[in-house]
């Protein structure tokens, strides 16, 4: 029943990754293409826009999109327990996600050839923000998973965005070191005084974290009518 | 319905999404000004205020949607329009209270600096910074809440209407830098007291966004979308953007490029038909491939380049060569190379100056024209000539200027002139001389006057189509940058019997046609004029100077290189461009068959032992 879920989910979330990877593959190509900044900075700037839009993509309607469409009340008559439900959604965003980075990552490794950066540099950088857009993700699943509208996904991706920013900017500002790992935003360029051990620690535990919530507070959704 | 109460009821429906945006907006500046108090540097804020307030575009475009949307809702649509007030009325009430809710929110920010820093004696770094903040976030604001409040009105649905709106208002922005416009900038010539060339966009953009949200509500125009629709739409819209921008700023294919280093790979040099770079060697592009080869035709120029000149030091002066050394021009004449070099000597002396200072002058006593050969181990001099009736005025600087030109070696020497047979090198004989007969220079100050005339170089033994070339480029490319320059490249085109020139500023190319000259001045007129658009002059820095060759005026930037037809149909037009953002660009060369090499220097990569550098081989674009 499970893998009958998540077909069911990717076959409706597959114009999110052709949409995704489609602009991510050509935007990449014509950068690195016209080569007017450096490979290293062209990089950063897809990555960067890539790390904001594609969680926007895909949480605009993946939980909000059953309720709009008034399939909630059929979803949940399906003889599965409800936190599966929850994650064959989030799954299907989640392989996505990855895999628009993982294409736009191995599409730059390509296009330079090494001329300018190391090679794998270019895929580690991509690597290191599409991972921060799915912790992201993963936080807009605790907020956005009970949304019943565009607008309300949009409020909370937005809101995790620039939470996060503020909590990364207050421990930057006021160097709190112990509070930086936590910050998704971390993981664009590793603070040098904080090991990416502690990162990657740091990033696990928000992952877990926000994963159980957003799977409880899925479970738990009374009103959706 | 009366006004109050209008406004009344808008204000009671968006005050929570009011509320939310001040928090929103607030944020950083309650924390930069906590963290200062606990620093024990007093409670005001700085630094966070100007990032907070670029959240208020965003935000100005969330409260018109929550604003439109608390009556112009799928469910509430009949509901608002049986309200005894007129449609125009009630929008624009609705549009100006939501309005003045955003700018009060985007100004809290500002005040609280404000306040805090009176408070906490910080007041001239805020008074200087305010008015940066004020005026551009505050125009932005007031373009995406009026984009994003019509587009509310059309699609009626929040976050739909959000992210079109501020799609639009980014297309709205960026618009201006890729518009190629044939003429002169419309704002720069009706809106000259306005600094910022968005301002025609930002207010235009607004008002014409709320007279189309009138005229929705009215009319009830209703646009149904769907989100994969938008989406596509979106990436579609963006794709044709860059497209447009790719064809503006980067479009000049790269055939082959090649990384170099070392001190004096600056610029490549011409030694007849073949080119070298310092260095490396001379510069083989079959096959579009770049490769460098230690010989050829018998010349190991490229190792020889780097082989010492004899001393021309004299006892009790000072010596300044012109061209200096990378400006020089090589030759091969009478099967050996050849180059020429005047040196200057002078002796400098103090002086006092109006305000008591002393500085040093140099006082120029003697000029030598000389030849240098090529030789096994170092250059030669074979010939000297003495110039010294062609110094002028001791104390000024020395212009220089030199070049062969039909077969023969003419020299410019501050206001004298001489043309010189070098067919044999070690005697060169003088053709033609003529002491202090040039007169000073037009000044160009990057205008474009309808006529121009300047002083004619008056050689009687060069032709008169050179001698009006010559007097051009001496008008208005020599000396502009380094003294000593040789004379090519230069910015004159004779085609068919038409003589033409470029003059290049930061905002456009103009053209000049030669109508006439006489014994003593060449006459001009303008013909044509292409002014950059914004993109052009923003990617690559501003253009500086250029040259013409073969129909084709290549201009060049700090990072650029454009290229444009300058004979089809007798206008400007733009062929190709090439930027790098993270280089800028030494020396061009055309080759022999249209393709460009262009030297471009890393600016990142450089250290002392090793320049880093590298040679793009171009495709024509012409």
């Amino acid at each position: 029943m499970f893998a009958q879920l998540m077909w069911k989910e990717w076959k409706e979330n597959l114009w999110k990754l052709t949409f995704c990877g489609a602009a991510s593959v050509v935007f990449t190509g014509m950068l690195f293409r016209m080569r007017i900044i450096p490979d290293q900075s062209n990089c950063y700037v897809i990555s960067f826009i890539q790390m904001f839009a594609v969680p926007v993509v895909y949480a605009l309607d993946i939980f909000s999109g059953e309720m709009t469409n008034r399939t909630i009340h059929l979803l949940f008559k399906i003889p599965v327990a409800r936190w599966k439900l929850f994650f064959s959604k989030y799954l299907v965003s989640a392989v996505g996600i990855v895999l628009i980075f993982l294409v736009t990552g191995l599409l730059m490794e390509f296009m330079a050839g090494g001329r300018e950066t190391p090679l794998g540099y270019l895929l580690g950088s991509n690597a290191l923000m599409g991972s921060a857009a799915l912790v992201l993700f993963t936080c807009f699943c605790a907020f956005g998973c009970q949304s019943r509208s565009e607008a309300t996904s949009l409020v909370a991706m937005f809101g995790v965005f620039i939470g996060w920013g503020i909590f990364f900017f207050w421990a930057m500002i006021c160097e709190v070191k112990w509070a930086i790992p936590f910050a998704p935003y971390s993981l664009i360029n590793i603070y040098r005084d904080v090991p990416p051990g502690m990162v990657l620690i740091g990033q696990i535990l928000v992952f877990a974290l926000a994963l159980l919530v957003a799977c409880y507070r899925y479970v738990k959704i009374r009103r959706y009518l | 319905m009366r006004v109050a109460t209008v406004v009344h009821q808008q204000v009671s429906q968006i005050k929570w999404h009011a509320l939310a945006c001040l928090a929103l907006i607030m944020v950083l500046p309650l924390e930069e000004a906590v963290a200062s108090l606990l620093d024990g540097g007093g409670f005001y804020v700085l630094a966070m205020v100007m990032p907070s307030i670029m959240l208020g575009p965003l935000l100005a475009g969330l409260i018109a949607c929550a604003n439109v949307q608390a009556d112009l809702n799928d469910r509430r649509y009949i509901f608002w329009r049986s309200k005894p007030v007129g449609v125009k009325r009630f929008i624009t009430l609705k549009y100006a209270t939501g309005l003045i809710i955003a700018l009060l929110i985007q100004a809290c920010p500002i005040v609280f600096a404000m306040v805090t820093s009176a408070i906490s004696d910080e007041k001239q770094r805020v008074a200087e910074q305010m008015r940066y903040y004020i005026m551009l976030p505050g125009l932005l604001s007031v373009m995406t809440y009026s984009i994003c409040f019509a587009c509310n009105v059309l699609v009626r649905k929040t976050a739909r209407s959000w992210l079109i709106g501020m799609a639009v208002a980014c297309l709205l922005l960026l618009l201006p830098f890729m518009l190629p416009l044939g003429y002169k900038d419309f704002v720069s010539d009706v809106l000259m007291w306005v600094s910022w060339f968005y301002l025609a966009v930002m207010l235009v953009g607004s008002v014409g966004a709320f007279v189309f949200a009138i005229l929705a509500a009215q009319y009830d125009l209703h646009l149904k979308t769907n989100l994969k629709g938008l989406l596509w739409t979106g990436a579609a819209l963006v794709f044709a953007l860059m497209m447009f921008a790719g064809g503006q700023i980067a479009n000049i294919k790269v055939l082959a490029e090649r990384d170099i280093s070392g001190r004096y790979a600056t610029d490549f040099k011409r030694l007849g038909d073949d080119m070298f770079v310092p260095g490396h060697g001379f510069v083989d592009v079959d096959d579009n491939k770049i490769t460098f080869e230690d010989t050829k035709n018998d010349w190991d120029v490229a190792a020889a380049f780097m082989l010492p000149t004899s001393s021309h030091l004299e006892e009790g002066y000072e010596v300044a060569a012109y061209p200096t050394y990378h400006w020089r021009g090589f030759y091969r004449l009478a099967g050996a190379v050849y180059t020429f070099v005047i040196h200057a000597y002078y002796v400098e002396e103090e002086e006092h100056d109006l305000k008591g200072k002393v500085r040093k002058i140099r006082i120029y006593e003697k000029l030598y024209l000389r030849c240098l050969k090529l030789g096994a181990n170092s250059w030669d001099t074979v010939s000297e000539l003495d110039l010294s009736d062609c110094i002028g005025d001791r104390t000024a600087r020395q212009y220089v200027a030199l070049g062969l030109i039909e077969g023969r070696l003419v020299a410019i020497v501050n206001r004298s002139c001489l043309v010189l047979d070098v067919a044999e090198p070690s005697k060169p004989k003088i053709i033609e001389k003529k002491i202090d007969v040039l007169k000073r220079i037009v000044m160009w100050r990057g205008s474009r006057p309808e006529q121009l005339a300047m002083p004619l170089i008056p050689l009687e033994s060069l032709s008169r189509e050179h001698c009006v070339k010559l007097s051009i480029d001496r008008n208005f490319r020599y000396f502009r940058y380094f003294s000593g320059d040789v004379f090519e490249p230069s910015i004159v085109d004779m085609h068919e019997g038409e003589i033409s020139f470029y003059l290049v500023s930061e905002k456009e190319i103009v053209r000049y046609d030669v109508t006439r000259w006489d014994d003593e001045k060449v006459y001009c007129s303008r013909s044509a004029v292409r002014p950059f658009t914004i993109l052009e002059r923003m990617v690559g820095g501003e253009a500086y100077g250029g040259f013409v060759k073969n129909g084709q005026l290549y201009l060049r930037g700090e990072s650029k290189l454009m290229v444009y037809d300058v004979r089809h149909a007798r206008r400007i037009r733009k062929t190709g461009h090439f930027a790098r953002m993270n280089s800028y660009l030494g020396d061009i060369e055309v080759l022999d068959n249209g393709n460009i090499l262009v030297l471009v220097h890393d600016r990142q990569k450089r250290d002392v032992d090793s320049y880093h550098r590298a040679v793009y081989l171009l495709e024509n674009p012409g």
